[in-house]
């Protein structure tokens, strides 16, 4: 027992000096806490900028307002880039990220997305009003922006009250699609930059229904590294990247 | 502070631990025999104890989700889905409540004595007779503390729950995702009202298996 032990020791202390050397002085990082539908876009940001200065990204994805409410409790994010402004405004009021590095960096549109093989996808949000829709996933609404989003489009177009027993909650944006894409929830309604290359049809929803979504970011701690990174996001190259993901300003 | 949330995880916590004693016993039983390949089926039946709630909320999904095989079959049935119901919460409780069911009654019915159980067959008793009356009673103190643990574990079933319930409000929306949800829209009251009640009734359910336990060994 007493060997066992030992070496149980041994390895944890060998793992921790493996971790210690890999994550070694001189590699310079930046933790990026990132709203889910930066999911396909940052990590292309994430290489291309890895390519440009040799700075690892590190990216974390999730409901908004599950990030903004770590960084408030004292995680180490050293950028937070959310899928509002508001979430920004909060973490700056409470004193863990510099309200000076506080810039909008992105526009998200909303979509409605339907899996590849779907009979008859809908056109509108105004068609969910349709039974033949039985589940259709959003983000939750209390968490993450674009779940607000879509509840407020729904609500817009006049048909909220119709579908809202129908509707079914993911997580972030992230699961909302995923619910689609398993073939669980008929459509998903969630933000442009998640669906585009995804296996499946997507309509923009109409922008007379829901204004695009001014993205924030801001930059939490004194990482010279993480500064540079959000001054590249807004510059040229960042745009040009994050335009192609349907999310240029 | 709303209570429908813990109410919901109560009735389902309750159906499914009730599932998972019917379900878990017999298996118990079958388990405290040799066979080949018990150890196999052993392990997969407690895997769900240490497997990430995520792996099993991920099998769950694609198992029983609307285009696995199964899930057709229960639409066909009953008209709705498995995935996004009450009847998904329950499979959820129930992946977590089942090995602890199982591994307790096996402990107990490992221990009833073989000979009063050869007793009862010299007696005149069938196979099952035997097991009903003879091994059942006297491991009914270990079959109950795995039953109450059961009950604990699916009361506070969380990671399963988050990816197949859809988080729907008065309809899916369990005490543990109400106390995430409330914790992210910086609820405290509710969030910490919801969390004592969670935590009373698993301490409750703990204690009495406890006693359960202590009784038996006595």
């Amino acid at each position: 027992m007493k060997a066992f032990v030992g070496a149980l020791l041994r390895a944890a202390c060998g793992g921790m000096l493996l971790l210690a050397a890999c994550g070694g002085q001189g590699r310079r990082e930046v933790v990026v806490a990132a709203a889910s539908d930066l999911t396909n876009a940052l990590p292309e940001l994430a290489s291309a900028y890895y390519a440009k200065t040799g700075v690892t990204i590190l990216p974390t994805f999730g409901a908004s307002k599950l990030l903004a409410t770590q960084i408030e409790q004292g995680a180490p994010f050293m950028v937070f880039m959310s899928a509002n402004a508001a979430f920004v405004d909060d973490v700056v009021r409470s004193g863990r990220c510099d309200g000076a590095t506080r810039a909008l960096y992105a526009r998200g549109h909303l979509a409605l997305w339907a899996r590849a093989g779907t009979t008859n996808p809908p056109r509108s949000l105004a068609e969910l009003s349709d039974a033949r829709f039985v589940h259709i996933a959003i983000a939750n609404p209390e968490t993450a922006p674009y779940g607000a989003a879509a509840q407020a489009a729904l609500e817009h177009a006049g048909v909220w009250d119709q579908v809202a027993p129908r509707v079914v909650r993911g997580e972030n944006i992230r699961q909302a699609l995923q619910l689609a894409e398993s073939g669980n929830a008929d459509v998903a309604i969630v933000s442009r930059s998640l669906v585009i290359g995804a296996h499946g049809t997507s309509v923009d929803v109409d922008e007379a229904l829901l204004a695009p979504i001014d993205q924030a970011l801001v930059v939490c701690g004194p990482s010279a590294d993480a500064r540079a990174f959000v001054g590249w996001v807004n510059g040229a190259e960042g745009q040009g990247i994050l335009s192609r993901w349907g999310l240029g300003r | 502070m709303e209570l429908g949330p813990i109410v919901l995880s109560f009735v389902v916590a309750l159906v499914a631990t009730l599932l998972a004693f019917v379900v878990g016993v017999p298996l118990a039983a079958l388990l405290a025999r040799r066979f080949p390949g018990r150890m196999v089926v052993d392990a997969l039946v407690t895997a769900p104890m240490v497997l990430p709630p995520t792996v099993l909320g991920y099998y769950v999904l694609v198992s029983l989700g609307r285009d696995s095989p199964i899930g057709q079959a229960w639409q066909a049935v009953t008209g709705s889905t498995i995935v996004f119901t009450f009847t998904g919460l329950v499979v959820a409780a129930f992946v977590g409540a089942l090995p602890f069911v199982v591994r307790a009654a096996r402990a107990a019915i490992e221990d009833v004595d073989e000979r009063l159980v050869q007793a009862a067959r010299t007696l005149g008793a069938t196979r099952s007779r035997a097991f009903y009356s003879v091994t059942l009673p006297l491991a009914r103190r270990g079959i109950g503390a795995g039953v109450s643990l059961g009950f604990a574990k699916a009361l506070g079933d969380f990671g399963v729950t988050l990816m197949i319930s859809g988080n729907i409000s008065g309809r899916t929306k369990t005490g543990a995702l109400a106390i995430f949800d409330a914790v992210l829209a910086g609820d405290g009251a509710t969030a910490n009202g919801l969390a004592l009640v969670m935590t009373a009734s698993a301490v409750v359910a703990l204690v009495f298996a406890n006693r359960l336990v202590e009784r038996r060994a006595r």
